[in-house]
C-alpha cells in the first residue's frame, strides 16, 4: 500500500470534508488499518521533538512525547480530594457483569428503571448499608445478594414507562405524526425528530448519544405496537 | 468585637459564592449531554483543564476569558455557552450561613456592598457573573451596591459610576476611592468592615487604609494575613460585628 495522503468523508448531499492523514492520531490510524483502509501505523514513528522522562521513587520510568516547538514545565501539582463515584453492576445473560460508572452526583441517583426485554423493573436507590475499608467508604444502595433489597412493584415500572410513552404520544400528536409515520421516516429526519422528542421527555445520554435515539425508537415501537 | 459598624463590604468569589459544587464533570458534562454530544465530555473537560493551566484558576477564566471557553472548549458553539452559564449558576451555592448573616447586618443598620475584583466590563444587572449570582440566588435584596475595577454599580437602579474603573483591590486604589466615598457619606474607614478570603486583595490592602478586616477561610485558607478576625463560617459574624442600631 502506498502512503495515504488525506482522509475524505463524503456526505449524502455530495459535499466532502477532509483532513491531512498525518493529522490523525496513531489510535485513529490503527482503527482505519483494522478496516483495511491503510497500513498499520509504523512501529517506530519519527521521534517527537521532546520527550518527558518521568521517574518514580521506586525506579519506575515512563516517557511521554511532546511534539511542540518548545517545552518548559509550567506547574505540577497533585489533587487530593474525596471523589464520589457510583459503580453500577448489571447482571447480564451469559457474560461478565456490565459495569457502569456513575460520575454525575452519584449519591443523588434516585432510581434505576430497566426498560426492555419482557418487562420493566424499577429499583429505588438510597444508601442502606455502609461498608468501610481503610480510607474507603462504600454506601450500598442496592445489592441483589442481600435479601432485604427489593425492587419496586411491577406497576411502578409500568407507570414510569407509560409516563414517557404518553409524553411521546402527545408530542407526536402536536407534530401531526404517528408512531408508524415516524418509524417510516428516512434516517436523518427521524434522528432530528428523536432529538426533539428526547429533549421534551428530558432524556440525555450517559455516554453515547446513539443510546438516546435507540431508547426513543424503542418507545416509539412500543407505541406503534400498542396500536394507540 | 467590632462595634459601631456602618458599612460592610463582602468579597464575591470563594467567599459569598461557594463554588465547591461546581465540578467540571457536572458542568461541562451536563453541557455536552444537553447538546447530545456525551462522547465529547472527556475531551472538553481536558480542554477546560488546559485553559485553567493557562490562566491559573477557573475563576480567572470565568471572569476574564469566557470567550476562550466558547472558542477553545466548546468549538464556537454559542448555544453550549448559554447552557454552560445556566449550569454554572445552578451548581454555585451561597456560602453557608451567609444569607442569615446578611439579614443580621441589615437589621443592625449596616450598609452592605459586594466588593469584587471583576475583570469583565460591567453591563446591566445580571449580565456579569457576580450580579447574575446575586439575582439567581435572591441576594440582591441584601446589597445596595457593588464595587469593582470595572466601575461601581448601584444594585437598586443599575446605574454605574466609572470613578472606580481600572482601580483594583490588589493595588489598593479601589479602597482609596471607596474610603473617599464613604467619608463623603460620613463613614470613617474605622467604621467599615471588609470581608474576604484573599489576603492580597481583600485583607491587607484594606487593612492598610484603616478598614476593619475579616478573613473568611471557610472555602480556601490562603494563610496568615493582617485581618482583625478570621472566620470559617458566616454565622460567626454575629459574634464579631455590631452595627449602629440599638
Amino acid at each position: 500500500m502506498s502512503e495515504p495522503k488525506r482522509l475524505i468523508i463524503e456526505y449524502e448531499d455530495g459535499s466532502m470534508k477532509g483532513i491531512e492523514f498525518f493529522q490523525l492520531s496513531r489510535l485513529n490510524r490503527l482503527e482505519l488499518s483494522k478496516l483495511g483502509l491503510c497500513a498499520p501505523p509504523a512501529a517506530i514513528p519519527s521521534p517527537s521533538k521532546y520527550y518527558l522522562l518521568l521517574r518514580w521513587k521506586d525506579g519506575w520510568q515512563e516517557v511521554f512525547g511532546v511534539d511542540k516547538g518548545s517545552v518548559e514545565l509550567l506547574r505540577y501539582y497533585v489533587i487530593e480530594r474525596t471523589e464520589e463515584v457510583g459503580r453500577m453492576a448489571l447482571e447480564v445473560e451469559g457474560d461478565y457483569p456490565v459495569l457502569l460508572l456513575i460520575r454525575r452526583m452519584p449519591k443523588n441517583l434516585e432510581s434505576l428503571t430497566i426498560v426492555g426485554g419482557d418487562g420493566s423493573k424499577v429499583f429505588g436507590l438510597e444508601p442502606k448499608l455502609r461498608n468501610e475499608e481503610g480510607g474507603k467508604v462504600e454506601h450500598v444502595e442496592y445489592d441483589k445478594a442481600e435479601r432485604h433489597f427489593q425492587h419496586e412493584p411491577e406497576e411502578t415500572a409500568q407507570d414510569r414507562v407509560k409516563a414517557i410513552t404518553d409524553t411521546l404520544q402527545r408530542e407526536l400528536d402536536k407534530s401531526g405524526l404517528t408512531a408508524e409515520k415516524l418509524l417510516a421516516m428516512d434516517q436523518a429526519p427521524r434522528v432530528a425528530e428523536y432529538k426533539k422528542l428526547a429533549r421534551t421527555v428530558g432524556i440525555r445520554a450517559t455516554e453515547k448519544q446513539e443510546d438516546v435515539y435507540g431508547f426513543i425508537q424503542l418507545m416509539t415501537e412500543n407505541l406503534a405496537n400498542s396500536g394507540t | 468585637m467590632i462595634t459601631g459598624v456602618k458599612w460592610c463590604g463582602v468579597d464575591f468569589g470563594q467567599c459569598l459564592m461557594d463554588p465547591s459544587g461546581l465540578r467540571n464533570y457536572l458542568v461541562v458534562g451536563d453541557v455536552c449531554k444537553e447538546l447530545g454530544e456525551p462522547e465529547l465530555i472527556e475531551e472538553r473537560i481536558h480542554r477546560y483543564r488546559v485553559l485553567k493551566e493557562k490562566y491559573g484558576s477557573y475563576g480567572a477564566i470565568k471572569e476574564g476569558h469566557r470567550d476562550e471557553i466558547l472558542r477553545y472548549v466548546f468549538d464556537d458553539n454559542s448555544f453550549a455557552m448559554k447552557i454552560f452559564s445556566a449550569k454554572e449558576q445552578e451548581h454555585l451555592s451561597v456560602a453557608e450561613g451567609a444569607e442569615d448573616a446578611l439579614a443580621y447586618l441589615r437589621d443592625q443598620g449596616i450598609q452592605r456592598a459586594v466588593v469584587a475584583e471583576l475583570k469583565k466590563t460591567l453591563g446591566p444587572i445580571g449580565s456579569d457573573i457576580a450580579t447574575r449570582f446575586l439575582k439567581h440566588k435572591g441576594l440582591l435584596q441584601y446589597f445596595d451596591e457593588m464595587f469593582t475595577p470595572q466601575g461601581k454599580i448601584d444594585l437598586h437602579d443599575g446605574s454605574s459610576d466609572m470613578r472606580y474603573k481600572g482601580k483594583t483591590k490588589e493595588e489598593g486604589l479601589l479602597y482609596d476611592e471607596l474610603a473617599q466615598e464613604l467619608l463623603m457619606r460620613g463613614i470613617q474607614t474605622s467604621d467599615a468592615v471588609m470581608i474576604g478570603d484573599k489576603p492580597w486583595t481583600d485583607i491587607n490592602p484594606a487593612n492598610e487604609r484603616g478598614f476593619k478586616t475579616i478573613q473568611f477561610i471557610g472555602y480556601i485558607n490562603y494563610g496568615s494575613s493582617e485581618a482583625d478576625f478570621v472566620i470559617s463560617h458566616f454565622g460567626e459574624l454575629k459574634e464579631i460585628i455590631k452595627g449602629v442600631k440599638r
